[in-house]
């Protein structure tokens, strides 16, 4: 028997454990089970509080839909209760399940006809919450019947109502056309469906360009309802305002004309809204809004200038994170009347409250330009001291961007970098410092100054130092050496490999660092030929380590050694990086500077050049991303590191190239000593110095339907510049003995995810003829590696003339997509 | 511009009461989402702004005695609106309960429920005037005094 609800609830409050509540919540659903098993006609509607109760502490409660529905489909003298926690019920209980909203359908169609209007009314706001689709093209000539009612409530939730019918079901938008601008001339319309009457404004303008004008031809009736909303107690009219200003801002951006008529109104809300209540400051921040968003111009936007520079020296924070987060949109429009504010800006980015910093500091990086750039950077660079991991983060990765786009001098991007790595280099993301390993390695006249500045910092500071900048110093002496032992400042090679014995002996070096120290030193023997004893020496150290990739890299170079002919040539300095944009570009240019290495080359050149100028021409010429794809790979090769992102997820596209490279490499000496184009000994030395990536597996093909001789294969390609991004390649074949034909298949995702569907190859297949349908979809996870990928496949098609239907759904998707 | 969550909770962090609009999230999913908020909203001090920024929600809270009142919306709402609305629904709900307290919510689960329903549909604000908002809610009191 089932408890009150009161006392359920005492029950379940007294319970001292996480155990005994479950136990409690466990009998309490078991009994509700049996209750609502029963049909004994009598009301169940006391039990669904509970049933909204155990929802919200997050327990099961789907078992509690049907009985909604029923209660929903009562007509008693009493119905008007039952109804209200039935719908009550639906709207928390429910989950994304279609079947139960078919069947409300009906009931909600009878309920919006009711004669009582209290059942329209909970109708027409359990439609708003729930409709889906197909809901709203059944109900849409109710709800238009009903937006015009006498009854001012229904009226108001008719409205609201529509906004989600045009939300679910945009090609309705038209069809409101009538009622939403009849709404606007009512009369004495009741404030309240003004309210709705506004927000169906703005949805229809959203799907229905021509709409704007519509509604432009009634700024009259706007501007005079605002005004009369003006002179009453903002408290009651703050809403409606909003919703007024917002519309306004809709109609009105990029219509100068109609800004024009907008604009006196806009000064007197702007002038006369009394900002020292939440109500009246919301009023004037919707209205900054619009004035900034339509593009006013002149004393106007001075004016909304001015409101937010109030707001953002006000002593509530609230008021000055509206401020900051609403200047962010003026910066492109008048960014010098917003560095007008700097120092308030700057002040809040050393706030105690982590909202306005975040907000503050998006802001200041808004601000910079070329020209202000080391201004601001000062200041930047001091904030770097504050110990909030997730703002530091944050910082440091506006810093960088800054820093690549605004350097003035690669001097200057040295030294800010520099000081970065030095004062926060765990926090630099993996792009920011392969930027910068790229910046110093194509900037030949500064390479000597970044070498010498970071050997001075390992050496001379070594406590300073952490992974990623040891990382980066290693690798630039690796690479410059020669520019450390020449000019002012010079040191000599026994001294460069000392500090590199302190550094690996040392115990904060992590497996990375020693990988990094290792290929440097091999680079390094070769520099300077009287340290390769010493050299050899240290390598051999490490020929038993535990660490699978330094073992491997040390065994290498040793037997490397025995190779004196060709030791020139694998330990050449690597070609400057191409970094960022360029990618593209080095990947496009790549067939051209293969085909140059079959010319130049000798005989077995020439033979090595063949496979590579295939690959090479074949990636360009086949998917563009798969060659960004293959560039950013070998990026990565290049910087070596095991846990580099970009490197661990290559697509499989980029695969085909390691093979070939593999022979290469396998052919030996011989081919290696011959001269190369900078673009090929880059991409052997990278493979021979770096440690292999892990070999991405390729992804599985899977096959979500196989029924009625129609089976549906999806294969997938990731681009690794895109990691959120998936194309599925789906194919369709007739394995069965019937004609196939007009075979449509559609996709449904949930919100986190973006689909885009080309067409398909085409929609009949033949039996037995091993034809195939192809069709593209891409999808991109926004929440990728918080949800899984899946999908909902609807597939029609004829089976010899007869109809078929099928739903499925895809959860067994490859993991991490 | 939509209110994507409601959510009322107590000073120990418990959750009194949950309207989620348009937002289906799996169990799991709610109860972690509302767990990080709450403890974010929580250990923040008066002094600080009542805007936090939360995945891809901005969460405008406020205090009330022992009751936080949370309202996740998305980017292009506006803030101070949602402060300004938070306290329509608190003086609305003092209306109707008198001097609304946390046990009032929880032993009148339905009822908080209704009223917010009135309040907010599909994510906007439908009505802020108190005796509109309360006319089904006393409608269904007496309803159920005389049966």
């Amino acid at each position: 028997m089932t408890t009150r609800i009161r006392e359920f609830i005492k029950q379940v409050r007294d319970c001292k454990t996480a155990a005994e509540e479950r136990a409690v919540i466990a009998k309490e659903s078991a009994a509700l089970r049996t209750l609502f098993k029963q049909s004994d006609g009598k009301s169940k509607a006391a039990s669904i509080a509970k049933l909204v109760y155990l929802h919200m502490l997050g327990y099961p409660t789907h078992f509690g839909q049907m009985e909604c529905l029923k209660l929903i489909a009562q007509n008693n003298s009493n119905s008007y209760a039952e109804k209200r926690i039935g719908y009550l019920g639906l709207m928390s209980l429910l989950d994304e399940s279609q079947e139960i909203l078919m069947l409300l359908t009906n009931s909600l169609s009878v309920d919006l006809n009711s004669k009582n209007d209290f059942v329209v009314r909970t109708a027409l706001g359990a439609l708003a919450n729930l409709c889906s689709t197909e809901m709203a093209r059944d109900l849409s000539m109710d709800v238009r019947k009903l937006m015009l009612s006498r009854s001012h409530p229904i009226q108001e939730k008719a409205v609201v109502c529509a906004v989600r019918l045009i939300q679910k079901c945009p090609e309705l938008a038209v069809e409101f056309k009538d009622e939403a601008l009849a709404l606007l001339d009512l009369k004495n319309n009741c404030i309240v469906s003004l309210h709705g009457t506004m927000l169906l404004g703005v949805e229809i303008c959203k799907h229905e360009p021509e709409a704007v004008s519509w509604y432009a031809d009634k700024l009259d009736v706007m501007v005079r309802i605002l005004r009369k909303c003006i002179m009453q107690p903002v408290v009651r009219t703050c809403f409606i305002q909003q919703k007024i200003l917002h519309l306004m801002r809709v109609i009105g951006k990029g219509n100068t004309d109609l800004t024009d008529r907008m604009s006196d109104v806009l000064a007197e809300v702007a002038s006369k809204t009394d900002p020292s209540r939440t109500a009246g400051s919301s009023v004037l921040y919707e209205c900054v809004r619009t004035i900034i968003e339509t593009g006013s111009v002149g004393g106007l936007r001075v004016l909304a200038v001015n409101i937010l520079g109030k707001f953002l020296g006000s002593r509530d924070s609230n008021l000055r994170f509206a401020a900051l987060q609403t200047l962010k949109r003026v910066v492109n429009l008048d960014a010098n009347a917003v560095l007008r504010h700097k120092s308030v800006i700057m002040l809040c980015i050393k706030d105690t409250d982590i909202s306005i910093r975040t907000k503050a500091l998006e802001l200041a990086f808004e601000l910079v330009s070329e020209k202000n750039v080391e201004v601001f950077m000062s200041d930047f660079l001091g904030f770097l001291d504050d110990d909030d991991s997730h703002f530091k983060t944050e910082l440091v990765g506006k810093i960088c961007l800054v820093v690549e786009t605004f350097a003035p001098t690669p001097i200057w991007y040295i030294d800010i970098m520099t000081e970065v790595l030095l004062r926060a280099g765990k926090y630099v993301n993996e792009s920011a410092f392969r930027s910068f390993a790229a910046l110093i390695s194509t900037a030949a006249d500064d390479q000597g100054y970044a070498v010498k500045k970071l050997f001075s910092i390992i050496s001379y500071e070594p406590e300073k130092s952490n992974e990623v900048l040891l990382i980066l110093s290693l690798w630039c002496i690796g690479e410059f050496a020669l520019e450390l032992t020449e000019g002012e400042d010079a040191v000599t090679s026994s001294e460069i490999v000392s500090v590199f014995d302190r550094v690996m002996r040392s115990g904060g070096s992590t497996k990375v660092v020693i990988e990094y120290a290792l290929t440097a030193l091999v680079k390094l023997s070769d520099r300077y030929p009287e340290t390769a004893p010493r050299i050899k020496e240290l390598i051999l150290g490490y020929n038993a380590s535990s660490h699978l990739e330094i073992q491997q890299r040390s065994c290498e170079f040793r037997r490397l050694f025995n190779h004196q002919k060709i030791l020139p040539q694998v330990l050449e300095a690597m070609p400057p990086i191409l970094s960022g944009v360029a990618e593209g570009e080095g990947a496009e240019g790549a067939p051209a500077a293969a085909g140059e290495g079959a010319d130049l080359g000798s005989a077995p050149a020439a033979a090595m050049a063949d496979p590579m100028g295939d690959l090479l021409s074949m990636d360009a010429g086949g998917a563009p991303e798969a060659a960004a794809a293959s560039g950013g790979d070998l990026l990565g090769d290049l910087l070596g590191g095991g846990p580099e992102p970009a490197a661990a997820v290559p697509a499989p596209a980029a695969q085909p190239q390691a093979d070939p490279l593999m022979d290469l490499l396998g052919g030996g000496g011989g081919l290696l000593a011959t001269p190369a184009t900078p673009g090929q000994a880059g991409d052997m030395l990278a493979d021979m110095l770096a440690p292999a990536a892990p070999a991405a597996p390729a992804l599985p093909t899977i096959t979500p339907h196989n029924k009625d001789g129609l089976v549906v294969e999806f294969s997938f390609e990731k681009d690794a510049a895109q990691p959120a991004s998936t194309l599925i390649r789906a194919r369709y074949t007739n394995v069965g003995g019937g004609q196939i034909a007009n075979l449509v298949v559609q996709c449904a995702v949930p919100k986190y995810i973006q689909l885009k569907m080309e067409q398909a190859s085409g929609s009949a297949l033949a039996p037995g003829t091993g034809a195939e349908i192809r069709q593209m979809i891409a999808v991109t996870n926004t929440l990728q590696g918080q949800k899984p990928l899946m999908m909902r496949l609807k597939i029609e098609f004829a089976l010899d003339g007869a109809p078929r239907s099928e739903m499925v759904e895809v959860r067994d998707f490859p993991a991490g997509l | 511009m939509t209110i994507k969550f409601i959510l009322l909770v107590n000073k120990q962090g418990q959750t009194r009461l949950a309207k989620y609009t348009d937002e289906f999230l799996s169990v799991d999913e709610r109860v972690m989402l509302e767990g990080e908020i709450v403890r974010k909203c929580l250990s923040r001090t008066e002094k600080q702004c009542s805007i936090i920024q939360h995945r891809n929600y901005k969460v405008i809270y406020r205090r009330y005695a022992s009751l936080f009142f949370l309202v996740g919306v998305d980017e292009e709402e506006n803030e101070l609106a949602i402060m300004e609305f938070i306290h329509c629904v608190v003086e609305t709900m003092d209306r109707y309960f008198g001097n609304v307290c946390e046990l009032d919510i929880m032993f009148h689960i339905e009822k908080a429920h209704y009223l917010l329903d009135e309040m907010v549909a599909n994510g906007t604000i439908l009505d802020t005037n108190r005796t509109n908002v309360l006319t089904p809610l006393q409608m269904l009191d007496k309803q159920q005094q005389s049966s």
